[in-house]
């Protein structure tokens, strides 16, 4: 493990992070997406899960994107007889998408993303202190 | 005073070679920072005092028995392949996670400045032998 290998991880972790950040940009964005049709599913909230890695090339475990889900979390109901995806009743399912939890989520990934940066920015001026010694 | 040098030499490359490799595994932690039952891993430090008084544990790597002058000598990882071990969580998320990123941040700069301090130090002693060369001014 030398520092190519701290920044290969660090690369890998940026990754992961902007992945999430994607998928909660994504649940935000749909927080209003009811559905096409009168009484239907609107828009399901996507969870995103990460795993542990081996790269067999380095000995590094990094960390890459185990799996993208949907939240079981029940909708929201609320009476709107005039809206067109309202059922029979005058009942419309909004997502199960709470802005702020998502906010909460973006803030979350934008931070271990910085600490991956930071990582990245470490192992670099490493580098370049070993390549100094040549001058 | 010939003799200090290269012993010197030879523990600034294992301590940088050493802190290296804990700077990747603390790159894995922080990259894994949000990945459920992710335990925090560090280095077991090498005994570098040892290694410089020429004591016991002055070669840290092991080398493979040669019985026959025909046979090649075995390349050993030695010092430059620490021991990894798992560090006793502080605090740990519900999802079994128990990477706390302020620690490893601090770690972190804790082996960049143990580098700096290597690296620095290579330099000057490599500045001193040119001087004693006589082209410390070219």
């Amino acid at each position: 493990m030398d520092l190519e290998t701290s920044m290969q991880i660090a690369a890998a972790g940026m990754q992961a992070q902007s992945a999430r950040l994607r998928v909660t940009s994504e649940n935000l964005a749909n927080a209003q997406s009811t559905a096409q049709s009168p009484g239907g599913d609107p828009y399901r909230r996507k969870t995103i899960s990460f795993a542990n890695a081996l790269d067999r090339a380095t000995g590094a475990r990094l960390v890459e994107v185990r799996r993208y889900g949907t939240d079981p979390a029940a909708f929201e109901r609320r009476f709107e007889p005039s809206h067109p995806a309202a059922d029979a009743t005058g009942y419309v399912l909004y997502p199960n998408v709470n802005p702020l939890i998502e906010l909460m989520d973006m803030r979350e990934a934008q931070r271990s993303f910085e600490a991956n940066l930071t990582a990245m920015q470490q192992a670099r001026g490493m580098l370049q202190r070993t390549l100094d010694l040549l001058r | 005073m010939a003799a200090p040098l290269p012993a010197l030499f030879q523990l600034l490359s294992v301590r940088a070679g050493f802190l290296q490799a804990r700077h990747a595994v603390l790159a894995q932690n922080l990259a894994n920072a949000d990945t459920p039952r992710y335990q925090p891993q560090d280095l077991v430090e090498p005994d570098f005092e040892a290694l410089l008084r020429g004591g016991p544990g002055a070669t840290p790597s092991v080398s493979v028995a040669r019985t026959r002058s025909a046979h090649l000598a075995g390349v050993s990882a030695g010092a430059a392949s620490p021991r990894q071990k798992a560090v006793e969580a502080f605090e740990t998320a519900p999802s079994g996670n128990a990477v706390i990123i302020e620690e490893q941040i601090r770690l972190m700069g804790q082996a960049d400045r143990g580098y700096q301090l290597a690296t620095n130090l290579y330099g000057k002693y490599v500045g001193m032998m040119r001087t004693a060369l006589g082209v410390g001014n070219a």
